[in-house]
């Protein structure tokens, strides 16, 4: 009998946690992972934190495109829901603006993901950027980031976006190659060559950070035809550049799709790691920065270099030139630092947004209506989340901060008051014994090559035990709420809500 | 001072998410045929997975030349998807719901229109008296169903004893002492009906009660496996890990 092979691709259920030797791909964003329910006056009932910085995260849940493949919480554009939903949030907003933990910090980032931002009109994005600079404290250089589609920005909306001072686009091209565009449901948004057009329009309009996304593992990819989408990728006015694994979701119309041979396999588990050392070794190569496993930034420029922007060595013995960028000395990537580097505050705006206020991480509302609901009667929509006591902190700053493949201990021992070698001796010593990271007298650095291929196993050896073995939390529903024990035994600072 | 955390701990944290140390029964929840509809279309979008990983581990048993009986057939997906692989071999598709009969009839229906090529009927029993003589069918299965009988103890005698010597009984279902952390996935991630799901996972057995179920009908030789989030039983031992693709360069440059 015809076998269906079930491959990695088709995220069978226990892809969520691999154990080395096995790749975790799971793409570790947020933690904790062990969530629960949480609100707004269980983050700030006591003081606990003093930040000067902070960052914002805004989810607009719409798209005029809706790809079967995205886990986010997003829906179809609909008018009269999209005005509802604006109005929500500067209701959320004029919240956050009143709070004591919120007045007192200055914002330095900021992104507005989704969804698709840009679904919403010029006039739409003009006046919500123009309410949040009022109400919340933004800093000169604030670095503001949007996620876009090739096809839902044109020069209207530039033109406000460059106004408001938001200088970092995130731009979902996933390929340059249309059959395989189509293969992703995405025949009807664009075309590799609107995409070009648009990569121009941006170019020509002086933003300073265009980022473009790939995807390596769409259904019909090779090797050659990556190369040539690496090529294309050089060739453009292009700042900086992010690399994502393509999942497909089981029962999508993708998966379907490949198992009836209307589209061709994804490439095999082999083939989708050719590609990505492909692209490592040939962006670094040609003087491309790493920040991340999966993000890179154009060679370093002089006038980078004046403002005082510095890379460390990707190899310490020197045997390839390859540099990485050290995030928190370019206020361009501010708000990845800020996240995941520093591990500090990020003020959730929005249905479906991930925050982290005041040792809490939490999630609003996923539920449109009902976040609606929420903002017009004054309550903040947060709804689920996890404390960080110190000894989470001290993993949290880990899981996140080696995302950024380094992680400086004299920083770490400032935060955290103890060494991490020394803190996490054990799994420290069985990282480096696997060859997974090198630990010296200035950093905790993950290797290269073989680390940054298992960067997800090496941030969840930092999980602690109330997180080990548990999936990323969902920003797409609280349904796991329901089904939770009561936990008036009692985690600290976390009292067991009725919903 | 060095964190304190260790392999043990970790292991103790079972029942610590979800209420699931009490098997719940909830008998057979499915009322309307538009509830078993709504059924047999999430198994096949959020149970295909689970779905395929049964038909590769009852599949090869199936053909050619085979009697089958499939107990608790429900729509009779999985029944109708073999037989179309098999089309020498003959299934029967066994349920107490007539509900689900009516949905599984359905499905034949269109499974001709298309001439999909199988030999598969459907028809209500009571499982504890099945209507066969001893030794009728070369495979006896049951796909996600044990959570939804009242008496496995006087069932699975019962699919022991009309299953030719030599032939496979394969019992796939939840298992309600899976790991917390693919409870959570599933509940976060799967879509589908999570009621539905976390009723159904209370209702079924670990793989502790499953084995004393068995020893206790005489039936110690047969296995019990967990793999991910199911509990897998059969007449005989065979492999039943899901299969993850081949291993890339790296795992090969490195090791």
């Amino acid at each position: 009998m015809t076998q269906e092979p079930i491959t990695r691709n088709f995220l069978d259920t226990p892809s969520f946690w691999r154990d080395y030797p096995e790749r975790d791909i799971e793409f570790v964003r947020w933690y904790p992972c062990d969530v629960r329910p949480l609100t707004a006056d269980q983050i700030y009932a006591t003081r606990e934190k003093f930040p000067k910085t902070t960052s914002f995260y805004v989810h607009i849940p719409f798209c005029n495109q809706v790809c079967t493949s995205c886990p986010y919480n997003k829906f179809s554009t609909r008018n009269t829901l999209v005005q509802r939903y604006l109005q929500a949030l500067k209701r959320e907003i004029d919240l956050y603006a009143r709070l004591p933990h919120v007045k007192d910090t200055v914002f330095t980032s900021g992104y507005f993901g989704g969804g698709t931002p840009t679904t919403l009109r010029a006039e739409e994005l003009d006046e919500l950027l123009t309410y949040m600079k009022q109400r919340l404290n933004f800093s000169a250089d604030c670095s503001i980031t949007i996620e876009s589609t090739p096809v839902d920005v044109d020069q209207h909306k530039l033109d406000v976006l460059l106004k408001h001072g938001v200088n970092r686009m995130s731009l979902g091209v996933q390929t340059f190659h249309d059959p395989l565009l189509r293969y992703l449901g995405r025949a009807r948004a664009h075309t590799g060559e609107s995409a070009t057009r648009t990569i121009e329009l941006i170019d020509r309009s002086g933003l300073e950070n265009l980022c473009i996304d790939y995807m390596i593992g769409i259904p019909g990819q090779t090797q050659e035809l990556w190369e040539q989408d690496i090529r294309t990728l050089m060739d453009l006015p292009v700042t900086s550049f992010s690399v994502y694994n393509y999942a497909v979701m089981p029962g999508s119309e993708v998966f379907f799709a490949l198992q009836s041979g209307a589209t061709p396999p994804c490439p095999s588990t082999r083939e989708a790691d050719e590609m990505y050392q492909y692209l490592h070794t040939t962006l670094m190569d040609a003087g491309y920065l790493a920040l991340t496993y999966n993000d890179f930034l154009e060679p370093m420029r002089p006038e980078w270099e004046a403002a005082g922007v510095t890379t460390y060595p990707v190899l310490k013995d020197g045997s390839k030139p390859y540099r990485g960028l050290e995030t928190d000395t370019f206020y361009l990537t501010d708000h990845l630092s800020q996240i995941w580097g520093r591990c500090g505050d990020m003020v959730a705006i929005g249905s479906g947004a991930y925050g982290y206020l005041n040792n809490h991480m939490y999630l609003n509302e996923p539920d449109i209506e009902g976040y609606i609901s929420r903002c017009n009667e004054g309550r903040l929509p947060v709804v689920m989340g996890a404390y960080t006591d110190e000894h989470e902190q001290r993993c949290r700053s880990l899981v996140l901060g080696l995302k950024l493949l380094r992680v400086k201990r004299s920083v770490y021992r400032a935060r955290h008051g103890v060494d991490p070698y020394e803190y996490f001796k054990d799994k420290m010593d069985d990282l480096v014994a696997k060859g997974l990271i090198e630990v010296d007298d200035e950093a905790i650095q993950v290797t290269y090559p073989k680390g940054w291929y298992y960067i997800d196993n090496i941030s969840k050896t930092f999980y602690s035990d109330a997180n080990h073995r548990l999936p990323q939390p969902t920003s797409a529903s609280t349904e796991i709420l329901k089904w939770q024990l009561d936990r008036s035994d009692g985690r600290k600072g976390l009292p067991v809500v009725q919903l | 001072m060095s964190s304190s955390e260790t392999t043990a701990n970790r292991r103790g944290r079972r029942g610590r998410i979800f209420d699931l140390t009490e098997r719940t029964p909830q008998g057979d929840p499915f009322e309307s045929t538009e509830e078993c509809r709504a059924y047999d279309r999430s198994v096949r979008t959020s149970m295909i997975i689970p779905m395929q990983h049964m038909m590769k581990l009852v599949g090869p048993d199936c053909g050619p030349d085979k009697e089958v009986l499939e107990i608790g057939c429900a729509s009779g997906l999985l029944s109708l998807r073999l037989a179309a692989l098999h089309p020498g071999s003959t299934f029967t598709g066994l349920d107490a719901n007539d509900a689900f009969l009516e949905v599984a009839r359905e499905n034949t229906i269109f499974a001709n229109l298309v001439s999909y090529g199988g030999d598969f009927a459907c028809d209500w029993a009571r499982y504890t008296r099945l209507p066969f003589a001893d030794d009728s069918f070369d495979v006896v299965f049951s796909f996600c169903a044990i959570n939804r009988w009242d008496k496995p103890a006087r069932i699975i005698p019962e699919l022991a004893r009309v299953c030719r010597p030599g032939g496979t009984v394969l019992l796939y279902d939840l298992a309600r002492d899976a790991d917390e952390g693919m409870v959570s996935f599933v509940l976060q991630y799967a879509g589908g009906d999570a009621n539905a799901f976390m009723r159904s996972l209370r209702a079924s057995y670990s793989a502790d009660e499953m084995r004393e179920l068995l020893d206790a009908a005489g039936l110690a030789h047969w296995s019990v496996a967990k793999e991910g989030i199911n509990l897998i039983i059969s007449s005989r031992d065979q492999e039943t890990g899901y299969s993850v693709g081949e291993p890339g360069i790296y795992e090969r440059i490195f090791d």
